[in-house]
């Protein structure tokens, strides 16, 4: 025995320091040179790290025997203030807590046992080790799933289950917080709580902070993740790929002793014999071909109104002449001093368009209002409840000459101050180009101002706003240049659940009385309906990216 | 018996037999907990894939530590870059010194240890238990305690040495009271 007069007091520091975490670069190599060249400290060294490992192990231990005391407490207390009522069709219920009191107690237990069974090695257990194993994933999401028989995902999904998808799409949970698609056919193996190793098929993994260093093995390697996205297929010969969709993953051929590769966004690998092969070009080509996320199948039922202005329609907006525009509504809180027949609307029904003269009002700061153009439609009149996507469309088949902060577009909203609007202004000075833009109004103020791209005056533009699944954003296809962006806001919470929603379009310039006029070729707007008597997450044809 | 249910059952018993001492090996390389429990996972699996290479010839838990080494290191690069480890000439070199460590000893270590903790003054007993109950710990311990961290974690020094150096004691007594 070595006692620790024979070390020095600062190796004694090293090695504290080695165990709380604190020691640097230049520390630990000291320790590392001075372990190597005495067997006695060495010796001394594994002692010391033991007891650091039994404390750990000790209040384990006693936090879990607090755990079962408290418990034990819990339920006294439970069945003696409240004596267990027995419903009538559950008589059988009318029994002292007692049994269910030893049964819980003796489930607790068992768990403690369980995670703490290193702790006692001179106790025998009969059982073979896997068998007390924890669930360390579950079944999150799953569509037209044919399972092998007896390798599906029934019962505890412990180290070493197995999983066989025949066909369809199943989403795993791994209990450190990484996610696994799996796309059937597919083979796969739980290994721990985050790793699993897949023998066939393609999986695709999508791996939070918490589950860093989540490993997906396959037959000729491994891919470790970095903080990721990613794609893993394995070929029925074994033949791996790998594709990174986010952040990085480090990939490994063969056994763990190859050289691993580091694989960033849109690369691609493959694993085999050579080692890790890249694979340029390939990342974005074969990211189709991966399916990241299972959508829930569209049972619903697009409901569209689509005006070409070659028509008059009786009953809507009127334009200057007394011709109805089609359009049925405008934003509350806006167009209320127009007249019945609006001068600034002209239904131009030879060229097949509306013609919009723009006036001088602003959304920010809800400024002169009362005369701003803002006509549209109420989605309630297309089935809309308050939860369904929608989305509004305009051809402009000439981009007007703007000045300053004069805007064009199209909007959303409840009211006036309650709103996301898109489209373009002019940021500049001066007459000239105009850029992309949407914002959020909810109060009066326009705030979250997302700005990008130029176009220049008379493009052939389409714009589409729409919420999909909640998300807001504006689609900008330039007909003339062939080019098509799109603009995300940060999520507006404040039209959640709006059952009174509004769409349409604008144009207002709001510095001058200095009209622009807007043409308009075509309006559509789409709500999609859910089929009432249809379970949106019923089973269904699969729609994928 | 199938047979390979019998391996099942041969790898199991070498395994129980081993996985105090492989746990503690892979502790004292990652010194987190819940790092351990991971990797120690991992390690039992690749344990028994790897099972069809052990020699049966030769002792099993150095053969066990090899491969807790391999998996330790690939958790670090992974998951713990800016953790620092010891190289892997000392850590290949340790398991020797934790393979000296027989079941005996380490046994009556932790006997002796709960002795020895009973033997604390209870603040210091409190504070062990605090600090080592849950990650965090010592920082809990600080707040509650209105204490710089690094002042608990000298005490949790003191309070260690003190307790190797009881645990000591407790062997050479029970040594020498055997021979």
């Amino acid at each position: 025995m070595n006692p620790p007069e024979d070390h020095p007091e600062d190796v004694q520091d090293l090695i504290d320091d080695y165990l709380d975490g604190s020691l640097d670069e230049k520390g630990l190599r000291a320790l590392a040179d001075r372990l190597r060249s005495n067997a006695g400290l060495r010796h001394y060294f594994v002692r010391y790290c033991r007891l650091h490992t039994d404390l750990h192990l000790d209040a384990r231990a006693q936090k879990a025997g607090d755990h079962v005391l408290r418990l034990i407490d819990g339920l006294r207390d439970g069945s003696s203030a409240t004596p267990p009522r027995a419903r009538p069709s559950f008589g059988a219920f009318r029994l002292p807590a007692s049994p269910y009191v030893r049964t819980a107690l003796a489930a607790v237990v068992a768990l403690v046992l369980a995670g703490l069974w290193w702790w006692f090695p001179r106790e025998p257990r009969p059982e073979p080790l896997p068998e007390r194993a924890p669930t360390i994933a579950w079944l999150l999401n799953a569509q037209d799933c044919e399972w092998e028989a007896g390798l599906e995902p029934a019962g505890d999904l412990v180290v070493g289950k197995e999983l066989r998808l025949r066909r369809g799409l199943a989403e795993l949970c791994f209990r450190s917080g990484a996610r696994v698609v799996l796309e059937g056919p597919a083979d796969l193996v739980l290994l721990s709580a985050n790793s699993a190793e897949v023998l066939r098929g393609r999986i695709t993994a999508r791996v939070p902070e918490s589950a860093k260093g989540f490993t997906i093995q396959s037959p000729r390697g491994q891919v470790i993740d970095l903080g990721t996205e990613f794609g893993v297929s394995v070929a029925d010969d074994g033949s791996t790929d790998v594709l990174v969709f986010k952040g990085q993953v480090e990939a490994l051929a063969g056994a763990q002793s190859g050289r691993p590769v580091d694989l960033k966004e849109d690369q691609a690998a493959s694993l085999g014999q050579a080692g890790v092969v890249l694979q340029p070009g390939r990342g974005q080509a074969d990211a189709g071909r991966f399916v990241r996320v299972i959508k829930p199948p569209p049972v619903v039922t697009p409901r569209t109104l689509t005006l070409d202005f070659r028509r008059p329609l009786d009953g809507t907006i009127r334009d200057a002449a007394g011709l109805g525009t089609g359009l049925t509504h405008r934003l509350p809180g806006t167009g209320q001093d127009l007249p019945a027949q609006d001068p600034n609307l002209r239904l131009n029904r030879e060229a097949g368009r509306l013609e919009l003269t723009t006036t001088r009002s602003d959304l920010n700061e809800q400024v002169k209002l009362s005369e701003g153009e803002y006509p549209g439609v109420r989605l309630s009149d297309l089935g809309f409840t308050g939860t369904e996507d929608f989305s509004v469309t305009v051809d402009i088949p000439y981009a007007p000459v703007l000045e300053i902060v004069d805007q064009f577009g199209l909007y959303a909203g409840v009211k006036s101050d309650k709103n996301i609007r898109g489209g373009f202004l002019r940021p500049g000075k001066g007459e000239g180009h105009s850029s992309q833009f949407i914002v959020e109004n909810n109060g009066g103020s326009d705030s979250n101002l997302y700005e990008v791209g130029l176009v220049s005056i008379g493009d052939n533009l389409r714009l589409t706003l729409q919420r999909v699944q909640g998300k807001f954003s504006l689609m900008v296809e330039n007909r003339t240049t062939g080019l098509t962006s799109t603009l995300a806001i940060a999520h507006p919470e404040f039209l959640d659940g709006e059952q009174d929603v509004y769409v349409g379009l604008f144009g207002a310039t709001p510095w001058r009385d200095k009209p622009r006029i807007l043409f308009i070729s075509e309006f559509r707007v789409t709500v999609w309906t859910r089929s009432p008597d249809a379970d949106p997450r019923a089973p269904g044809k699969n729609k994928q990216e | 018996m199938e047979p390979s249910q019998e391996r099942k059952a041969e790898f199991a018993n070498l395994l129980r037999a081993e996985n105090g001492r492989l746990y503690g090996y892979i502790h004292a390389l990652l010194r987190d907990l819940n790092d351990a429990d991971d990797v120690f996972q991992q390690v039992a699996l690749v344990l028994w894939q790897k099972f069809d290479e052990y020699d049966r010839g030769r002792p099993f838990f150095p053969w066990a530590c090899r491969v807790a080494w391999l998996e330790a290191a690939n958790f670090f690069r992974s998951r713990s870059r800016h953790r620092l480890y010891l190289t892997d000439e000392v850590s290949l070199m340790l398991i020797d010194t934790h393979a000296d460590m027989g079941h005996d000893e380490l046994e009556d270590r932790r006997e002796a240890l709960a002795r020895c903790l009973e033997n604390l003054r209870g603040q210091d007993r409190e504070l062990v238990r605090t600090c080592y109950g849950e990650a965090g710990g010592v920082r809990r311990a600080a707040e509650e305690q209105g204490r710089a961290p690094q002042s608990i974690y000298n005490s949790l020094r003191r309070i260690r040495r003190a307790l190797f150096e009881c645990i000591r004691g407790a062997l050479k007594e029970r040594r020498e009271g055997l021979s």
